[in-house]
C-alpha cells in the first residue's frame, strides 16, 4: 500500500516537472520560431550588406550594413577597454586581495554594478563620457559605456575562474621560489583561462545586444553611410530595430526589416554561444591532457 | 660536521593553538632526516615552516628561530623567494602544472630569467635523471604531465623541485598517495640525491624511515621527542614514548 502510494507520488510529480519542462521548451522554441520566420523573408545579401533607405512611402528599403557595422565596432572597442581591466581585477580580488574590509566593498561595488539597470549605466556614459570628457555623442562614448556594462560580468568571471583553481598549483609555483604575480600569471591564469573566455564572449553578447546604454550616448536611428571615425554617431542594431517599430515614418511596413535585424542579432548571439562551447570543451581536453 | 639547519626553540601557532612546542634539532647536511610521528603530530607543520609555505595563513605565528647559513629564515626581512630556491619542496599530493614535462621541469628557472636553451636542456637531463624519470619520458618531453601515472607524476615534481638546484630538499609524506612500485624508486632516487643535498622528509611509515633515513626525528603532540641516528634510535629508543610509538602501541 505504502509503496504503491510512493509510486503514486513519484508519478504525480515526474508529470508536473515534465509538463513545466516542456512548457518552457515551447516558449524558447517559439520566440526562435517566430524570428526566424518572419526574419528570414528579408534576410539577402544586400539586407546585410548595403545602407540603409527609405522609399516616398517610409518602407525601409536596401540594408542594415552600417547598423552591423557599428555594432561590431561598438562591442569590439568596448572590448578592448573592459577585458583588460577587467580580467586584471578579477586577478586582483582572487589573488591579491581575497579578504578584509576592502574586499569585501570592492565585491559588493562590483556584484552591484552587475544589478545596475542598462539604462543607467547609460545616463552616466551620457554625463561622463560625452559630457565631462567631451567625447560628444560618439562610437567612444558609446563603447566606453558599454565596457562598464561589461566589466563586472569580466571581473566576476575572473575572479570565480581564477578561485577555482586548487591551491596545491599555487603552492608548487610558490615552493620554487616563485613571487605572487608569477603564480598568477604563469600557473593560475591558463589553467583558468578558458573559463575567463567564456565569461568575455557572454559580456559581448550582452553588450552586442544592448539598446539603453548607446541610446543616449551616440547610437543614431540613421546614417546615410558606414561609420568613418570613432568621434561620429552611429547605427547599431538593437536601436534600429527601437527605431523602426516604434518612431519611423510607416510602422507597420517596417516591421519586417525590425525581424530581419533581430535574426541578425539572434545569430551571432548563437554564434558566440557555440564560441563559448567550443572553447570550454577545448579546455577540458587540455585539463585531462589532450 | 656544521648542522646545515639548526632549529633552536620553536614554536608554532594557528591562532591560540600551539601546533609545535619549543622543537629544537640540528640537522645534519647530506643525509636523510626523516621525521615521524602519529597523525597530527605537527610533521607537516614543522616542515612547512621550514620554507615558509605557512605564511599564507594569516593565524599563523612562529617563535624561535631556524638558523640556515648563519641567518634566521623565520625573520620578516628574509628574502623568502631566495629560501624557497635554496629549500624545495615536495608535496604529499603530486601537484605538476597542466603544461609539459619540459615546461614543468623548466618551470622555476624560467621565473628566474634564466634564458640560455643549452643551460636549460641539460638541467632538463639531469633533474628528470636524478628523480630516475628520463628513461620513461625522454621521447615526450613535451606530453601533458597529466597524462602520467601518479607515480610518476611525483617524481616529475621531485625534478621540479630539484631544477632549481636547492640544497635542501623538504619531502612532505611523498609516498603516501604512491603505489609500492613508485615508492621504491623514489626512495632509491632520495637515497641517490642526498649525497649532493640535504633530505628532510615527513613520512608516517616506519619501514620507510628505516630503508632510507640517516637520521630520525620523533615528533608527539607537537614535541620533539627523540633525534637521533636512525639505526641507533630503532633499535633502542632512549624514550619509553619513542619505543611504545615503534612497537606499534599506536599511531
Amino acid at each position: 500500500m505504502n509503496f504503491k502510494k510512493r509510486i503514486l507520488k513519484e508519478r504525480i510529480i515526474f508529470t508536473i516537472i515534465s509538463i513545466l519542462a516542456i512548457a518552457i521548451l515551447i516558449s524558447i522554441f517559439s520566440i526562435f520560431f517566430i524570428i526566424v520566420s518572419k526574419g528570414i523573408r528579408v534576410i539577402n545579401l544586400t539586407f546585410l550588406t548595403s545602407i540603409t533607405s527609405f522609399d516616398f512611402k517610409g518602407i525601409p528599403t536596401g540594408g542594415i550594413g552600417p547598423a552591423i557595422m557599428g555594432t561590431f565596432i561598438v562591442t569590439a572597442i568596448g572590448l578592448a577597454f573592459s577585458v583588460p581591466i577587467g580580467i586584471l581585477a578579477g586577478i586582483y580580488l582572487s589573488e591579491y586581495k581575497s579578504k578584509g574590509h576592502l574586499f569585501n566593498v570592492m565585491r559588493m561595488m562590483v556584484s552591484n554594478l552587475a544589478g545596475v539597470p542598462s539604462v543607467v549605466h547609460g545616463l552616466f556614459g551620457m554625463a561622463v563620457f560625452t559630457i565631462i570628457f567631451g567625447f560628444g555623442l560618439s562610437i567612444l562614448s558609446a563603447s566606453m559605456t558599454l565596457a562598464i556594462l561589461a566589466l563586472p560580468i569580466i571581473i566576476m568571471t575572473t575572479e570565480n575562474a581564477m578561485k577555482d583553481v586548487p591551491i596545491d598549483l599555487r603552492e608548487a609555483a610558490y615552493a620554487l621560489g616563485a613571487k605572487r604575480w608569477q603564480s598568477a600569471f604563469f600557473v593560475v591564469f591558463p589553467v583558468a583561462f578558458s573559463k575567463i573566455m567564456t565569461g568575455v564572449i557572454l559580456a559581448s553578447a550582452r553588450i552586442a545586444g544592448e539598446t539603453a546604454p548607446i541610446l543616449f550616448t551616440g547610437a543614431t536611428l540613421y546614417l546615410a553611410h558606414y561609420p568613418t571615425a570613432l568621434n561620429e554617431q552611429f547605427m547599431a542594431l538593437p536601436y534600429m530595430i527601437y527605431g523602426l517599430v516604434t518612431t519611423s515614418m510607416n510602422i507597420n511596413a517596417s516591421v519586417p526589416f525590425a525581424f530581419g535585424i533581430a535574426l541578425v542579432l539572434v545569430v551571432l548571439i548563437v554564434i558566440m554561444n557555440i564560441a563559448i562551447m567550443i572553447v570550454r570543451s577545448k579546455s577540458r581536453k587540455s585539463l585531462q591532457g589532450g | 660536521m656544521e648542522a646545515e639547519l639548526k632549529i633552536e626553540g620553536l614554536s608554532v601557532y594557528f591562532g591560540k593553538k600551539k601546533i609545535l612546542d619549543s622543537i629544537s634539532m640540528e640537522i645534519p647536511p647530506k643525509s636523510i632526516t626523516a621525521i615521524i610521528g602519529p597523525s597530527g603530530c605537527g610533521k607537516s607543520t614543522f616542515i612547512r615552516t621550514i620554507n615558509r609555505m605557512n605564511d599564507r595563513f594569516e593565524d599563523f605565528h612562529a617563535e624561535g628561530s631556524i638558523i640556515f647559513k648563519g641567518e634566521n629564515v623565520l625573520s620578516k626581512d628574509y628574502p623568502i623567494e631566495e629560501l624557497r630556491r635554496k629549500i624545495g619542496m615536495v608535496f604529499q599530493k603530486p601537484n605538476p602544472f597542466p603544461k609539459s614535462i619540459r615546461e614543468n621541469v623548466l618551470f622555476g628557472l624560467r621565473i628566474n630569467g634564466i634564458k640560455d636553451k643549452q643551460k636549460l636542456e641539460t638541467i632538463l637531463k639531469r633533474s628528470l635523471e636524478a628523480a630516475s624519470l628520463y628513461e620513461q619520458v625522454k621521447d615526450n618531453l613535451s606530453m601533458n604531465a597529466y597524462k602520467l601515472s601518479g607515480g610518476q607524476q611525483q617524481r616529475l615534481c621531485m625534478a621540479r623541485a630539484l631544477a632549481v638546484e636547492p640544497e635542501i630538499l623538504l619531502l612532505d609524506e611523498p609516498t603516501s598517495a604512491i603505489d609500492p612500485i613508485a615508492t621504491k624508486q623514489i626512495e632509491e632516487a632520495l637515497e641517490r640525491i642526498s649525497k649532493d643535498i640535504t633530505i628532510v622528509i615527513v613520512t608516517h611509515n616506519i619501514q620507510q624511515a628505516a630503508r632510507i633515513a640517516d637520521y630520525i626525528a620523533f615528533f608527539y603532540l607537537g614535541k620533539l621527542v627523540e633525534f637521533g641516528e636512525a639505526e641507533k634510535m630503532l633499535n633502542s629508543p632512549q624514550q619509553k614514548l619513542t619505543d611504545e610509538y615503534l612497537t606499534g602501541i599506536y599511531g
